[in-house]
């Protein structure tokens, strides 16, 4: 038959693979760019009070201290043990003198003056339910133990 | 020459792509998996120095400063908020505060920046609450906040 003749002479069907190869690579190098570990940070528990006027601040403050409090008031530290600062002040107390004492070598070794005030940013994620109480039990012993500088985290509502 | 015979007749080499997807296939199901959306988080920037004894003394500088804006904030029984005073005026809403403050510091931001912000609330009020009032002072630009210190120091 003429028709045949024009078929190619190998039989097997080659599968172009080169524009799924491109796309895939799009997405992992889409994927990889939009890893974030700091989120780790972060407790997924938390809900945040809405607030229309907090605002993103565009640069990451130097070397921040999280403290994270659910709605129970409970503070949950690096170590992942939960903690009433209202009842065991003295291990919040203790989890932040080291990071004061960590920060004032920091700056010694840079050349700034620790007596003016740490410059280590204390950022506070509490829940919108949690008692003021306990953030302010919070706030109190972070300034008992030479941290000025606070972030009050909100999700900013449209 | 004998090696020549060895060489395909045709020059065309194949590559094996089948690794090399399983592995990116791989990598894209890692990254997909770890993927996260995370909503913005804004936040408000307060400084606070602690408190030190005998600090409170009146000084010139403090004296001719402008008058300090005393915010309170009440609680019902479960920690709702149950009320806004304004100096020794009740206010209803965080945005009838926002108001009232804009009333107070006009549009200078000089004043803004200078004017500080007591907030009293109790220790059972609900904290987003007190998010709220600040929102209300960040509003009107007001910089300084302070809050009163729990009872029992």
């Amino acid at each position: 038959m003429k028709f045949r003749k024009t078929h190619s002479v190998s039989e097997d069907a080659v599968l172009d693979m080169t524009p799924m190869i491109d796309m895939t690579f799009q997405l992992i190098a889409f994927f990889m760019f939009t890893l974030n570990f700091s989120n780790d940070l972060l407790d997924e528990e938390v809900h945040l009070p809405l607030a229309d006027s907090a605002t993103p601040t565009a640069q990451a403050p130097q070397s921040p201290i999280y403290v994270n409090m659910r709605r129970d008031g409970m503070v949950h530290m690096l170590g992942g043990e939960a903690v009433d600062p209202l009842v065991d002040a003295s291990s919040i107390r203790r989890q932040l003198a080291v990071e004061a004492q960590l920060a004032k070598i920091n700056m010694k070794v840079a050349g700034a003056d620790a007596a003016a005030g740490l410059w280590t940013t204390v950022v506070i994620r509490a829940d919108e339910e949690a008692p003021y109480g306990s953030v302010q039990k919070v706030i109190q012993i972070a300034q008992q133990t030479g941290f000025t500088k606070f972030w009050l985290r909100a999700t900013k509502s449209p | 020459m004998k090696i020549r015979k060895f060489a395909p007749s045709d020059s065309k080499v194949t590559l094996e792509m089948t690794p090399m997807i399983d592995v990116v296939f791989q990598l894209l199901i890692f990254f997909m998996f770890t993927f996260k959306i995370v909503s913005v988080e804004g936040e408000f920037a307060i400084t606070m120095p602690a408190a030190e004894q005998g600090s409170a003394a009146p000084t010139p500088e403090n004296i001719t400063a402008l008058p300090d804006i005393d915010v309170r904030l009440l609680a019902s029984e479960n920690g709702e908020l149950a009320g806004i005073r304004i100096g020794d005026d009740a206010v209803t809403s965080m945005d009838e505060l926002s108001a009232a403050l804009k009333a107070i510091v006009g549009d200078d931001p000089q004043i803004a920046a200078d004017v500080e912000m007591r907030i009293d609330a109790p220790p059972t009020l609900k904290y987003g609450a007190v998010v709220g009032a600040i929102n209300a002072a960040a509003r009107v630009r007001i910089q300084k906040i302070k809050f009163s210190p729990p009872p029992g120091g």
